[in-house]
């Protein structure tokens, strides 16, 4: 297969800005946003609707043009790209009330995901040659395996040789659901504190912070062991805590570095992960574009406000995913570093009875 | 934050002074447990009478609800606030508390409901917690207000965004409400929805908790609250608008959409009872009905209030799926500067954004309606209904079985009647708890009540309480002769603040009257109807009701209230009407019964056989006078009447004191003796009345002669049996001697069956007493023979007088026209008219 725009632009270290990343961004966006113009009739009609096409995509400026194409479309409809040969993988979002994201991944697309998540962590210190066991605190995936989440994890413990991995939600067939089994987790950080190689855990916050609070874990886990959590801090739910305090208490209960725990926000439907530096501040790769969005008129807001966070991505070949208005607020920072942008996230928008995976999570923690 | 009358701001992270909030509400709640409804339901009037557009409050409060906490504009502010003052008119109150309770005063203590048989007694659930829906105040107000209703201490939680106006209320509620009856009774606290320091503790301690709006609200609060407090839940709700092709036609286009617009626009869709959906029926042409809504949508006179960057968001989302979907799908879209129609012809309900947003769903029939409602019955709550008339029955009734809980006009789905139930459920009824007292009430207790709430009682006794009811002295009409109702409060306890008053005899010069309040009358009723309904009275058939009205009478008023309470179909003619008029009408509409006093009845039959005229009256149901053999006879051979019932035996003083059931012949009746306690003392009845508390009747001489009767009645019926004997002072004093009334009648029945009679008494000119009978009969009686006849019925006359004595001084009067004169105050026909009074 002859290189395409995207594999110029993974070629670049994921953190680098500058004009040669700025091109090629811009590049596999005209290349991605094109194919998905002319092969998604829905996302085709927002293009139109504000009377652009892709190949007018010339300049970092002229990105802010491109139609925001808002997320409950993509609950709603099937932005599946005609002509896009086999489908490799599936995925649903874990929303509740029906209403499902779907992510149809052909093998192009699912190897480039796996890539880039890669990328993105090797790019941050967080992959590793050394062998490691696992506690996901998140759906199994032999039970699981179209909810985006679970698909995430599962690739998360990919960046190291796997040793043990262990899900912490177990499926009941009685109550056909996901359940949270505290006793035998408990049991298990002890099995692992008491190996020699490290140990990584993954997955909803809130059952780490239950665990700690409520069943007294306190376990000082091997040299190199590191947290990367998602998905939790979105809400207000029963255990609902600051992050700066989940680090303070998971540093002080579990025996790992501050810098080594670190919080993952990732969509289903956009794909790149955005993941906190050892200052936990949530990096942007230039595999990606960030927008901030007025709610009221959807402009692009300049640098520092806050608003609806717009994501641009150009991996995908399968799924029009190309432009996604979210609806969970956010701001830009200035680059602090030459590593690029800080995108904060300061929660989820609308008044609609979707609820975030985050809480679906903790519904779990009720039942038992 | 106002804490119970005080402007103050506790220190949320001392838990101490949670709990000391709480602790305050109880006593506050006591406090307005002993607190009558009335003087709540008056303290709230004056506070609607100051938050009245030209009071001193609504400019203030409309200042605050514009700069502060409403999202909606002036217009719209002020059309809320103008509905604050609507709310609290007494009416409203009383038609919101009747709705639920039936008798207002079961909030103040244990009262009867019929037909239910025993009493009941509304008890408020002590500290209600309230957590109310959004940023306005305004509906808070409304929790609150039920909460007073059902006299329940409340502690509020609003949002922070409203400080202001919650202060200004508290201050307009203190003007009014100078006696502190309810500016005291709650708290409303600013703190955030799940605050660990607060809402645990309250979740242990208050008794209910009243939430209102969205689901996430309701989550929260139902985790961790202890069992046992009651929950008590309003919404998140969905509503919606239906217009059949027909009904549209009869409504006609233009008029029904600005009726539907104005549902949409009101409160831009923020009420639980804002339809978001409507649903059109196919046929319909969808762009000209949605050109025209949007039209008047466009033209509704306030303007649309402000969004927030979330509400923003999800008016966004809708807009984006509309857009495409009229684009690939071709659903029809319309949007305005301040609206937004969407054709979205999905089945199913889906919520709209709202802010003026409706989602205009097709369907084929009602069937098909139904079917696209179901599965959603818990989330619906009002409908707007436009069909034609043919169709409504229909709809309702499907509708209503797929979850539909309230039905509307176009045009009034956001107009709810005061009273009306919320989500399917009566709101006040949840803030109470119903205390049913199964057991008789006691005639002690009800003496003891009157020693100290009645200053006649409370003198007789100088206050103490009695062990045993007969400490109590026995009370004759005498004795409270110097007390009439117009001159004193002597005999009335503080309950009697409304009723009515009756007169109960006496003289021109001296009346005397009886006050019942309405419930004691209504009570008085319930009991007339339970001895009609056990005498074969069924719901449906047709009465007359012949008793007086008038003149402070209650006989016609304690009937026409129970044949109400028997369900039947009464012709009201009273018994002043001309009889040829009360014959014709008995006629005319087949009357099944009818109720009266039997002299009245008596004079209808004599008429009714004199121009021959056929009328049958199956039912006679008499009070007031014994109803002879005689009478009978003639009555059921001038009307075949062949059921006779007695209405009962009362007292205007007491009421009902005794029924009849179709076993008891003449003068039997069965005691009502959950209501009266009844002594016999010397011959006489004595009677304790458990009903009435305004004016109690304790000990009270009846002047009726009974005889218990120990044996039980073949009825069944569980209440005992006496027989009534006459009256203990229907005694003629004639020269010396004693007649008994019931000799004269057994006399007469021998002489001159079944004629109507009367013994005059008066003074000859030699000074004695003479007595003349006369009679309507053909007989004539020389004296000496009238003298015998006296002589045999009289016991007193035999043994005192001789035939030669007597002879000279009695009279025989027979007179083909003779009619006796009655009581002027009663209609009564009189046995002995004593002439040597005047």
């Amino acid at each position: 297969m002859s290189e395409t725009a995207w594999d110029r632009l993974l070629e670049l270290p994921p953190f680098e800005w500058n004009s040669r990343s700025s091109e090629a961004f811009l590049e596999s966006f005209r290349e991605t946003a094109t194919h998905h113009y002319r092969n998604c009739p829905d996302v085709r009609f927002f293009w139109d609707e504000a009377g652009i096409t892709p190949d007018e995509i010339k300049t970092e400026e002229d990105l802010k043009r491109v139609p925001p194409v808002l997320v409950n479309i993509f609950k709603e409809r099937i932005l599946a790209c005609q002509n896009s040969g086999d489908t490799a993988l599936t995925l649903k979002s874990s929303g509740t009330g029906g209403q499902h994201s779907l992510q149809i991944l052909n093998s192009q697309s699912l190897r480039r995901v796996k890539e880039l998540a890669w990328h993105v962590h090797q790019a941050l210190g967080l992959c590793s040659e050394q062998e490691a066991n696992y506690i996901c605190f998140t759906y199994d995936p032999a039970r699981a395996s179209d909810v985006g989440t679970a698909f995430t994890d599962e690739l998360l413990t990919s960046f190291t040789p796997r040793k043990e991995v262990y899900y912490a939600l177990k499926f009941d067939p009685r109550i056909q659901d996901f359940y949270f089994d505290a006793e035998e987790t408990m049991a298990m950080f002890e099995r692992f504190a008491a190996d020699r190689i490290p140990c990584r855990i993954l997955g909803f916050p809130a059952f780490l912070v239950q665990l700690v609070r409520h069943h007294g874990l306190n376990v000082t886990l091997p040299a190199g062991s590191m947290m990367e959590t998602g998905g939790g801090f979105k809400n207000h739910g029963v255990d609902a805590i600051s992050r700066e305090e989940f680090r303070d208490l998971m540093s002080l209960s579990l025996g790992i570095p501050r810098e080594a725990i670190r919080d993952l926000f990732g969509m289903v439907e956009h794909g790149i992960p955005y993941i906190e530096d050892e200052q936990g501040r949530f990096r942007v790769p230039n595999l990606a574009r960030i927008f901030i969005r007025d709610p009221y008129t959807l402009e692009a807001l300049p640098t520092g406000q806050t608003g609806l966070i717009h994501f641009l991505c150009t991996y995908n070949s399968s799924y029009a995913n190309s432009s996604l208005l979210s609806t969970d607020w956010g701001r830009l920072l200035p680059a602090p570093d030459p590593r690029g942008p800080i995108i904060e996230f300061t929660g989820r928008a609308g008044v609609s009875r979707h609820k975030g995976c985050a809480l679906h999570a903790q519904r779990l923690l009720r039942q038992k | 934050m106002i804490v119970f009358g005080q402007n103050i701001h506790p220190d949320f992270e001392d838990p101490e002074k949670i709990h000391a909030i709480v602790a305050t509400a109880r006593v506050k709640s006591s406090e307005l447990h002993s607190t009558p409804i009335a003087e709540i339901v008056e303290v709230l009037g004056k506070l609607g009478e100051a938050w009245t557009e030209d009071g001193p409050w609504f400019a203030r409060g409309l200042k605050i609800l514009d700069s502060e906490g409403s999202r909606f504009t002036p217009e719209m502010n002020r059309l809320s606030l103008k509905i604050l003052p609507e709310l609290l008119k007494p009416r409203a109150l009383a038609r919101r508390i009747m709705a639920e309770f039936t008798v207002p005063e079961m909030l103040d203590r244990f009262v009867r409901r019929f037909p239910w048989q025993a009493r009941l007694r509304a008890e408020p659930l002590g500290v209600l917690w309230h957590v109310t829906a959004g940023n306005v105040f305004l509906g808070a107000i409304d929790s609150l207000i039920m909460a007073f209703l059902t006299k329940n201490a409340s502690i509020i939680k609003t949002a922070s965004g409203n400080r202001t106006f919650p202060l200004l209320f508290a201050e307009s509620l203190k003007s009014v409400d100078q006696n502190g009856i309810l500016s005291d009774k709650y708290a409303i606290l600013n703190f955030r929805g799940g605050d660990e320091r607060i809402e645990p503790i309250l979740k242990r301690s208050v008794n209910g908790v009243v939430v209102w709006g969205s689901g996430n609200a309701l989550k929260g609060i139902r985790e961790g609250l202890s069992e046992g407090i009651r929950l008590i839940e309003f919404g998140p709700r969905l509503s919606l608008q239906v217009v059949t092709k027909d009904g549209l036609e009869s409504e006609g286009l233009l008029p029904l959409s600005r009726r539907l617009a104005e549902e949409i626009c009101l409160w831009d869709q923020s009420a639980c009872a804002s339809p978001q959906n409507l649903f059109l029926q196919d046929g319909v042409d969808t762009g000209t009905f949605m050109k025209a809504l949007g039209e008047a949508l466009k033209n509704y006179p306030y303007p649309r209030g402000l969004l927030s960057p979330d509400e923003m968001v999800e008016m966004h989302k809708e807009s984006a799926l509309a857009r495409l979907l009229s684009h690939q799908e071709e659903h029809e879209f319309l949007q305005g500067t301040d609206y937004m129609i969407h054709l979205d012809p999905r089945p199913g309900i889906r919520p709209s954004p709202l802010f003026r947003t409706l989602l205009i769903k097709p369907f084929e029939d009602v069937h098909n309606l139904a079917e696209q409602l179901h599965g959603y019955g818990e989330w619906l709550q009002s409908c707007s209904l436009c069909t034609t008339e043919a169709e409504r029955h229909e709809y309702l009734e499907a509708l209503a079985k797929e979850g539909i809980d309230r039905f509307s006009g176009p045009g009034e789905i956001l107009k709810s009647r005061d009273g009306s139930p919320h989500d399917g459920m009566f709101c006040l009824t949840r803030m109470i708890r119903f205390v049913s007292d199964e057991m008789a009430a006691s005639a002690l207790q009800i003496a003891n009540e009157a020693i100290r709430k009645v200053p006649f009682y409370r003198n007789l006794k100088h206050g103490i309480p009695v062990q045993n009811l007969d400490e109590m002295p026995l009370i004759s009409k005498e004795m409270l002769e110097p007390y009439p109702l117009h001159e004193s409060r002597e005999l009335l306890s503080s309950d009697a603040q409304e009723g009515y008053i009756f007169a109960s005899g006496g003289t021109t010069s001296s009346p005397r009257y009886t006050f019942f309040t309405s419930q004691e009358f209504h009570e008085v009723a319930s009991l007339l109807a339970s001895s009609y309904l056990k005498n074969g009275l069924k719901p449906g058939v047709k009465v007359a009701n012949l008793f007086v009205a008038g003149s402070l009478w209650s006989s016609f008023l304690a009937v026409d209230k129970a044949l109400s309470q028997c369900q039947t179909i009464q012709l009201p003619l009273g018994g002043l009407a001309e009889p040829a008029f009360i014959l014709k009408t008995l006629s005319r509409f087949e009357v099944d019964a009818v109720f009266g006093l039997p002299t009245l009845l008596l004079n209808l039959a004599d008429l009714a056989e004199i121009q021959g005229l056929k009328i049958h009256i199956p039912a006679v149901f008499y009070a007031g006078e014994m109803l002879r053999s005689s009478a009978r006879e003639k009555l059921a051979r001038v009307f075949g009447t062949q059921i006779f019932a007695s209405a009962g035996y009362a007292s205007v003083d007491a009421g009902p004191i005794g029924w009849q059931c179709p076993e008891s012949s003449p003068g039997i009746h069965h005691l009502f003796a959950d209501q009266v306690h009844l002594e016999v003392v010397e011959e006489e009845a004595v009677i304790t009345s458990l009903i009435k508390h305004s004016m109690p009747v304790i000990r009270y001489r009846t002047g009726d002669r009974i005889r218990l009767i120990e044996e039980p009645c073949p009825c069944g019926a569980k209440d005992p049996l006496f027989e009534l004997l006459g009256r203990v002072d229907d005694v003629l004093l004639f020269a010396s001697c004693r007649i008994l009334h019931s000799e004269l009648a057994e006399l007469m029945q021998e002489v001159a069956p079944d004629s109507l009679w009367q013994a005059e008494v008066h003074s000859g000119t030699d000074g004695r007493d003479q007595i003349r009978i006369a009679c309507r009969t053909d007989l004539n009686l020389e004296p000496d023979e009238l003298a015998r006849h006296l002589l045999k019925h009289c016991r007193d006359l035999r043994a005192t007088l001789c035939l030669d004595d007597l002879a000279p001084v009695v009279e025989w009067s027979a007179d083909h026209n003779f009619q006796p004169k009655t009581n002027p105050r009663t209609g009564k026909s009189l046995m002995v008219v004593d002439l040597r009074l005047r």
